[in-house]
C-alpha cells in the first residue's frame, strides 16, 4: 500500500495536517454532514491505512468512494491539491483487493460486453445516427462519448448539424465500442481499462482534431492518451470552444427567450478551465443573456455525476443534484443549460418531479439555426 | 459495546433514522481530533485515541432536546460538534461519549431588514452564512481566519473575534438571542430584544461556555449592509513600542478602524513577500470600511494621518489589499510544516491592557525564544487594550520532548498572563489544554462557573472534561 501511494504522498500529508479548508465547499461533505467525507477525513483515513495503523477494509474503502472528483476543493487549497488521483489510486487498490463497494466490484461485468457502463450497442445506435450523411474520410473525430449517446442522442444529431453549417468535414467515432474508459478509471477498475486503453489509442491515433459534446471525455482522452503520447493526436476540443470560436459563421435566427440558467460542468470549468466558451454561445443565442448560479466558474458546485459517485452511492449523488436544483429554483431559472451529458442526466433525473428542464448548449444553439 | 451504549443507540436511530447515527471505525476517527495541535504528533505516530462511542446528526431542536433526554437518563456525555476547527481540544471527547453533530442545522431561517437581524441555525459554516446573507446585501462582519472550517455554534460556544471585530464587533456582541436545550431537556429561547436590564444576560453565561452548560443551536445576530466602500493601507514602523502606541492613540481617538493589525518584526519578515511590504521594521495594516463614501474616507484619510504623526512611513494601499486578499492564508502553512516530522507549530492569543502590553509580548517572546522559533503580531485592538497573537515552532526528533518543549511555551506564556494580569485568552476559549491555568485567571469566578454548572448539569453529561470543570 505504501509504495503504491507515493506518488501521492504530498496529497495525503498536506490534506491530513489541513484544519480542514476546503471543509465548507465539499459536495458530499454537505450531503452526509460527516467529517469523515471531508477530503481531509478521507485522506487521514487513507494516511492512517498507508502508515498501518488502520487496516484497509470494504469501511474504508466505501468512504473512498464518497467523492464526486468535482475538484472544488482545489478553489480553496492554496497547495492546488486534487484529491480525486489519490481517491482513484486506493479504489484500484480496494477493487484489486475485491474490498470495493459491491455495485463496484459488479462493474466490471457489466462493462464485458459493450464495453460501456450502460451495457447497450452503443456503436449501432451511432452507426445509424451517422447514415444520414455520407462518411468521408477526415482528419477531424467527433466522439460522442457513452453518456451522450445512451441518454442524449438527440444532442449528438444537433451537434452534426451545427458541424455541417459550419460545412465542417468529419467522421463520427461509432466503432465498437464508444467509451473513452473514465467510468472506469474513476472507479479504480485500472486493469480493464488498460486493455481499453490500447484498443481505444489506436482507434484515435492521427487524427487532428477530436470534438467531443462530453468534457469528461475531453479531459479524459486528453490527459490519459494524448499528452501521455498514447495517442498522435494534434488537437481536442469540446464542442462548445470549437463552435464560439467559429460562431460568427452560423446563421443565427430569432434567439431564445426566457431564464436560462447555466451551469459549469466539473470536467468542463475546473478540469480543462473552459468557462468562457458556453457563455459566449449563450451570450449570442439568448435575448436577454443569462443567469449564473451564485457559485460559479471555478467556485462553480458540481452535479454529483463525476468520480462513479452515482454508482457507489447513489444517494449521496442524487441530494448533490437536488440541492442544485433548489438553488435553480431560488434563481427563478426556467431552463437549465448544461454542457455535459453527465449534468444533464443528473439534474433532468433530480428535477423531473418538478418538470425543471434542462438542455445542452448545442441543442439549445440548434434551436437557432437557420437551415442552410 | 456495552449495554448502555447499545440501549443509547437503539434509542437515539429511533429518533434520528439509522442513517444518522454513525459508529463505523472511520466516522469515529475523523471525530477523534480537532485542530488542537499535539493531537497531530498521534497521528503522526498512527496513534489513535479519544474515540467517541457514537456520532449522531439532529436535524432540529426537539430532535436535540430527545438525544439529551436519552444521555441524561443514560448518563452519557454528549459533546456538540460543529466544524472541529477549535486548537484547544474543546470538541474531544476526552471522556468518550456521543458527538452531536450540529451541521444538519445549518439554515438561516430568516433575515429581518428592518431590525437588520438574522436567525440562524448553529450548524451553519461561516462562508456559507457570509455568502448567503452578501447575495442580499448584508454582512455579519465576523471574519475569523477560520471562517472556511468553522461554525457559528463553534463561534458562541468560544467566544469567537473575527479580523473586522474593531467595527463589526466580536461574536457576543452581534448575539440578540440564543436558542438551545439544556441538560434536564429543557428548551431554552431568550428574548430578542435590543437590551434588557432583567437581571444578568443569559446570552452571555452560554456564549463561550464552549459546550458544557447547554447545546445552542441557533442565534438571532446583528448584520450590517455590505460595504460600498473599503480603503486599505499598509503603513512602517521602526519598531513594535511606536507601532504599538500609533495603534492605542488610533483606538481612543474616535478613529476606529473595522481593520487594525500590527506584525511584529519577525512577523513582518515573514509575510513581507506575500503582504507587498518591506521586510524589516514593523509592517501595520489598517482599514476602513462602510456604506457612507464620504464619511468612511473621511475617518480613513483623518487615521492614516494619525498614523503618520505616530511615526508611521505610509506604504500606500498595496500592503493593505495584498492582506486583504490573503487574510486566510495563514493556516495553510499548517499542512507544509507539520508535514515534516520532528516540528510542532501552534498560536496563543492573549489580551491584554494597553498598559503592560508590550512588557506582555516581550516577556513571552523571551520564554518563547529559548524553546522555538516565535513570531507576532497584535490582531485586535481595543479601546483599552490589544490582543497578542504569537506563532511558534518547537522541533525535537523525539514526539515525547517535541510534546514536552510545547508545554514548556504554553506554561511561560500563560504565567507571564498571570504575573502581569493579561488573560490567557483573547478569542480562542479553553478547550481542555488551557483548562489547567483557568482556575488561576478566574479566582472565584471559576468556583461560581462551577456552581453554575453543578446546578444546570449535575451529571456532567455535557463536554465533560472541559473548562476545567468539576474538577474539584
Amino acid at each position: 500500500m505504501k509504495d503504491r501511494l507515493k506518488a501521492y504522498e504530498r496529497e495525503i500529508e498536506f490534506c491530513s495536517y489541513c484544519p480542514k479548508l476546503c471543509r465548507f465547499a465539499c459536495p458530499v461533505a454537505k450531503i452526509t454532514a460527516s467529517e469523515a467525507s471531508t477530503p481531509t477525513g478521507k485522506m487521514t483515513v487513507i494516511k492512517l491505512v498507508k502508515d498501518g495503523a488502520i487496516e484497509f477494509n470494504s469501511e474504508v474503502a466505501e468512504l473512498i468512494y464518497q467523492c464526486s472528483g468535482c475538484i472544488l476543493s482545489r478553489t480553496y487549497c492554496e497547495h492546488r491539491i486534487e484529491v480525486i488521483g489519490t481517491f482513484e489510486a486506493v479504489r484500484a487498490i480496494a477493487v484489486e483487493k475485491g474490498i470495493a463497494p459491491k455495485r463496484v466490484l459488479e462493474f466490471g461485468s457489466a462493462w464485458s460486453k459493450f464495453r460501456n457502463p450502460y451495457g447497450e450497442d452503443l456503436s449501432s445506435k451511432l452507426k445509424s445516427l451517422a447514415q444520414a450523411k455520407e462518411q468521408k474520410p477526415s482528419p477531424i473525430l467527433v466522439f460522442p462519448g457513452c453518456t451522450m449517446s445512451h441518454y442524449f442522442p438527440g444532442t449528438i444529431k444537433d451537434l452534426l448539424l451545427v458541424l455541417d453549417q459550419l460545412e465542417l468535414e468529419y467522421q463520427v467515432f461509432s466503432q465498437e465500442y464508444i467509451c473513452c474508459g473514465y467510468p472506469l478509471y474513476a472507479i479504480g477498475h485500472w486493469k480493464i481499462f488498460e486493455e481499453h486503453k490500447k484498443w481505444l489509442a489506436e482507434k484515435l491515433n492521427g487524427y487532428e482534431l477530436i470534438l467531443s459534446p462530453c468534457p469528461t471525455c475531453v479531459y479524459f482522452l486528453k490527459s490519459q492518451y494524448i499528452d501521455s503520447g498514447l495517442a498522435e493526436v494534434k488537437k481536442i476540443q469540446h464542442a462548445s470552444e470549437f463552435i464560439a470560436e467559429n460562431l460568427s459563421q452560423l446563421n443565427l435566427r430569432a434567439k431564445i427567450s426566457g431564464k436560462i440558467v447555466y451551469h459549469d460542468p466539473c470536467h468542463l470549468g475546473r478540469y480543462l478551465n473552459v468557462y468562457q466558451a458556453p457563455r459566449k454561445i449563450l451570450r449570442a443565442i439568448t435575448e436577454e443573456g443569462f443567469l449564473e448560479f451564485y457559485e460559479n466558474q471555478e467556485q462553480a458546485e458540481c452535479c454529483g455525476g463525476g468520480g462513479g459517485l452515482p454508482l457507489a452511492h447513489p444517494q449521496i449523488a442524487r441530494a448533490i443534484a437536488k440541492n442544485k436544483i433548489e438553488e435553480f429554483k431560488a434563481l427563478g431559472g426556467e431552463v437549465l443549460g448544461s454542457a455535459c451529458p453527465m449534468c444533464e442526466r443528473m439534474f433532468s433525473r433530480s428535477g423531473r418531479e418538478e418538470g425543471i428542464m434542462v438542455r445542452d448548449l448545442i441543442s439549445l444553439l440548434c434551436e437557432c439555426l437557420i437551415k442552410k | 459495546m456495552s449495554e448502555r451504549i447499545q440501549s443509547a443507540t437503539n434509542s437515539l436511530v429511533g429518533i434520528l433514522g439509522k442513517e444518522w447515527v454513525r459508529s463505523d471505525r472511520t466516522t469515529l476517527i475523523s471525530y477523534a481530533r480537532d485542530i488542537f495541535m499535539p493531537g497531530y504528533l498521534d497521528l503522526r505516530r498512527g496513534k489513535i485515541e479519544n474515540l467517541p462511542w457514537l456520532v449522531c446528526y439532529p436535524e432540529n431542536i426537539d430532535e436535540v432536546k430527545k438525544i439529551v433526554k436519552i444521555a441524561q437518563e443514560k448518563k452519557i456525555p454528549l459533546i456538540a460538534f460543529g466544524g472541529g476547527s477549535g486548537v484547544l481540544g474543546g470538541t474531544i471527547p476526552v471522556k468518550g461519549g456521543v458527538m452531536v453533530d450540529l451541521k444538519r442545522m445549518g439554515k438561516i431561517r430568516s433575515i429581518n431588514k428592518i431590525n437588520q437581524t438574522c436567525e440562524v441555525e448553529a450548524g451553519i459554516f461561516g462562508e456559507d452564512l457570509e455568502r448567503a446573507l452578501n447575495r442580499e446585501g448584508w454582512t455579519l462582519g465576523h471574519f475569523p481566519s477560520s471562517i472556511y472550517c468553522s461554525t457559528l455554534g463553534g463561534w458562541l460556544a468560544t467566544r469567537s473575534a473575527g479580523q473586522f471585530s474593531a467595527k463589526y464587533g466580536k461574536i457576543e456582541d452581534l448575539v440578540i438571542s440564543l436558542e438551545g436545550v439544556l441538560a434536564d431537556g429543557s428548551i431554552f429561547h431568550t428574548k430578542a430584544t435590543p437590551r434588557s436590564a432583567t437581571g444578568p444576560d443569559l446570552d452571555q453565561v452560554l456564549i463561550g461556555s464552549e459546550g458544557t452548560l447547554g447545546i445552542i443551536t441557533s442565534a438571532i445576530l446583528s448584520i450590517n449592509p455590505v460595504p460600498k466602500v473599503q480603503i486599505y493601507r499598509g503603513f512602517n514602523f521602526e519598531e513594535v513600542e511606536g507601532g504599538l502606541e500609533a495603534m492605542r492613540v488610533l483606538m481612543q481617538r474616535e478613529l476606529v478602524p473595522a481593520l487594525l493589525r500590527l506584525y511584529d518584526p519577525m512577523d513582518t519578515k515573514f509575510n513581507a513577500s506575500k503582504l507587498k511590504a518591506p521586510g524589516s521594521g514593523c509592517l501595520l495594516v489598517v482599514g476602513y470600511e462602510g456604506g457612507n463614501k464620504e464619511l468612511t474616507e473621511l475617518k480613513a484619510r483623518l487615521g492614516f494621518e494619525q498614523l503618520k504623526r505616530s511615526g508611521g512611513k505610509d506604504l500606500g494601499e498595496e500592503p493593505g489589499l495584498a492582506w486583504l486578499k490573503h487574510r486566510y492564508s495563514v493556516s495553510y502553512h499548517q499542512s507544509k510544516i507539520l508535514s515534516q516530522a520532528g516540528n510542532l507549530l501552534d498560536t496563543i492569543e492573549v489580551s491584554v491592557r494597553w498598559s503592560e502590553a508590550l512588557a506582555l509580548y516581550q516577556r513571552i517572546r523571551e520564554r518563547i525564544e529559548k524553546i522555538g522559533l516565535v513570531m507576532a503580531h497584535f490582531s485586535h485592538a481595543w479601546r483599552d487594550g490589544v490582543c497578542i497573537y504569537f506563532s511558534f515552532l518547537v522541533n525535537d526528533p523525539e514526539p515525547e520532548k517535541l510534546r514536552e518543549k510545547h508545554f514548556q511555551v504554553w506554561e511561560g506564556a500563560m504565567s507571564a498572563c498571570l504575573e502581569l494580569g493579561a488573560s490567557i485568552s483573547h478569542h480562542h476559549g479553553i478547550g481542555f489544554y488551557r483548562s489547567r491555568w483557568l482556575k488561576q485567571e478566574l479566582g472565584v469566578g471559576h468556583q461560581i462557573l462551577d456552581k453554575l454548572k453543578k446546578e444546570l448539569d449535575p451529571n456532567f453529561i455535557f463536554n465533560p472534561g472541559k473548562l476545567g470543570l468539576g474538577e474539584g
